[in-house]
């Protein structure tokens, strides 16, 4: 392997932060909220409510950064950088309707190799459980996080 | 003879909150109800007061998996009412969204739904493990699909390019010339699935359904045609409440439908290819003959093939479609408001949808009727399972229970389509 080559394969490319989340279920929208400040600066996003368009990124051979809201793990607007391997165990990232994260991933491991899920990193947002009933917007210690994890998620989103 | 029942508290693998309730006395099906327990959405009261070009965006959101359905639905029936017909290009485009959500709703049905019923696997997860390359291929096949939903209607999940009289803006030529690669490699992949489909084993039921499509006089069915069935019905789309009943039963949120003096009816896959084989495009009739498919198919098990089929036409129809596009001078046809009542049905996955507006003359909506496929078939399934009785008894109940969920999935019930309604019985305390 040259030189020239060797400093090519350290670099890794721009990850594309995926939003995931419900804008009608209040709080489960932080996702979302972060996608859309970051895609204002620039930022390659998607915005879904399941975790399903994990699958075509991770088989194009992407780097992931997801951002979800989490339920259980701690103070409403907490912002956690989770694991992709503890997602089994820890705390559980919501989705409403459709896959969930932790089954997105493990499909992809299955059908894309390990190597796939190797490029996710997750950014987690404390919420507490959203209720039965629809909302729109998020609660003021929810929405204070939406720049935090926003900054996060760019940070391990850039080229290296 | 022994009772036993069979209790499914959560249907897996179906859209929408389900649950079963079967009662076996030795061979024979006592009592089959298919609960549908969701709470009700409401949208037909959702409505009232809301302008007609409101329809497709509200109507939409009855369902992510298909949305495209409740927006042709709600555009045909409100240009019904308002005297505005759409065609060329325009036409054209509609079909090829409608194509876009077949791909996608069927692959997603075929391979990670009802497949695991076949081949004795809990769920996909495990399907995967098995069997990666046919699951890589579906979801290619899929993300196909959702590439014509996203280039032609905005985004991929509830569109936002439909509106009455047409589309906010008529896609460029290169636009979606650029989608032709990966839908002529999902046709490929497509074949392979289906030729994979056709190596489970099909369980041995038929019952004498009545079957209900769209027929077209020359195309497929997709958005218009008369109203036909296996059974004699013939009729123009205006005449649907005149022939169909929707009613409620004690143990659903969701309304059952008949057709008036005769019962139930099946509507789906199955019927639109019994009753318009002769409209496939000859890849997808070749694909059909080669898996043993005929008009005279009445296995509602082998449904999962149909679809195969319907998948390879859909591709077949979106890469003519794309090759022959010319932008249309314009996105969408005027819109002038009046009164009147205007009625469609269009051929959503799971079958057909119908819609009716009623307008004033400023086009609010002052009275709407959804009926969605999962509704109408709803009875349906219930008389499968009340016929399965022989089949079910010779399994154990742990068998029998996957049997019973299975054959309901050859449906591809999206529940939360289906529960819209609810009826509100005051009672004065007091009162005799």
């Amino acid at each position: 392997m040259t030189a020239e080559t060797g400093v090519t394969a350290e670099t890794t490319e721009a990850a594309v932060v995926v939003g995931i989340g419900q804008l009608a279920a209040g709080d489960d929208g932080v996702g979302l909220a972060v996608a859309r400040v970051l895609a204002a600066r620039g930022v390659e996003t998607r915005e879904s409510a399941d975790a399903s368009v994990l699958l075509s990124l991770l088989e194009a051979g992407r780097r992931v950064v997801l951002v979800d809201a989490v339920a259980g793990a701690g103070a409403p607007g907490s912002v956690l950088q989770l694991d992709v391997g503890a997602l089994a165990s820890g705390p559980t990232p919501l989705s409403s309707h459709g896959i969930g994260v932790a089954e997105a991933l493990e499909l992809a491991r299955t059908l894309y190799g390990a190597q796939s899920v190797a490029r996710v990193e997750i950014v987690g947002v404390a919420i507490t459980r959203p209720g039965g009933a629809s909302s729109f917007g998020l609660s003021p210690a929810v929405a204070a996080a939406v720049e935090p994890a926003a900054a996060l998620a760019a940070s391990l989103a850039e080229e290296r | 003879m022994t009772t036993r029942t069979i209790e499914v508290a959560v249907l897996a693998r179906v859209e929408g909150e389900g649950a079963l309730t079967l009662v076996l006395d030795g061979a024979t099906v006592v009592d089959a109800k298919l609960k549908l327990f969701e709470p009700p959405r409401l949208f037909e009261a959702l409505m009232r007061g809301r302008a007609c070009t409101e329809a497709p965006d509200i109507t939409a959101r009855i369902c992510g998996i298909c949305p495209v359905a409740y927006e042709m639905s709600s555009c045909h029936a409100v240009e019904d009412a308002l005297g505005v017909s759409v065609g060329g290009a325009l036409r054209e485009l509609r079909r090829l969204l409608y194509c876009g959500e077949w791909i996608e709703s069927h692959v997603l049905h075929m391979v990670m739904l009802h497949a695991p019923d076949f081949l004795g696997f809990p769920d996909a997860m495990t399907l995967a493990k098995h069997h990666p390359e046919r699951v890589r291929g579906s979801l290619r096949i899929k993300k196909a699909g959702n590439a014509i939903v996203a280039t032609l209607g905005g985004r991929e999940i509830h569109p936002v390019n439909v509106k009455v009289g047409g589309f906010y803006r008529a896609p460029r030529r290169a636009e979606l010339a650029a989608l032709l690669p990966d839908l002529r490699a999902a046709r490929a992949e497509a074949e392979e699935t289906l030729a994979w489909l056709a190596t489970f084993e099909f369980p041995t039921f038929e019952r004498d359904y009545e079957l209900v499509s769209l027929r077209h006089p020359t195309e497929y069915p997709m958005n218009e045609g008369r109203l036909v069935s296996t059974k004699g019905l013939d009729i123009d789309v205006h005449d649907f409440g005149a022939h169909i009943h929707e009613h409620q039963v004690a143990h659903s949120t969701a309304l059952q439908a008949q057709i008036v003096g005769r019962g139930s009816y099946q509507s789906g896959p199955l019927a639109r290819f019994v009753q318009n084989a002769d409209r496939l495009s000859p890849g997808a009739a070749a694909a059909a003959a080669r898996v043993g498919l005929d008009p005279s198919c009445r296995n509602p098990f082998r449904m999962l093939l149909v679809r195969g089929v319907e998948t390879i036409y859909a591709l077949d129809e979106a890469i003519r479609i794309i090759e022959a596009y010319a932008p249309p001078a314009e996105s969408c046809v005027p819109l002038v408001m009046r009164a009147g009542t205007g009625h469609a049905v269009t051929e959503a996955p799971r079958g057909i949808l119908y819609h009716r507006y009623v307008l004033d003359e400023a086009g609010i909506v002052q009275d709407a009727q959804i009926a969605p496929p999962t509704s109408q078939n709803q009875r349906g399934i219930e008389e499968d399972l009340l016929a399965m009785g022989p089949m079910l008894a010779s399994l154990s109940l742990e068998a029998a229970t996957r049997r019973a969920e299975h054959a309901i999935r050859n449906y591809d019930p999206c529940i939360s389509c289906s529960t819209h309604f609810l009826t509100l019985r005051f009672e004065q305390l007091g009162t005799p």
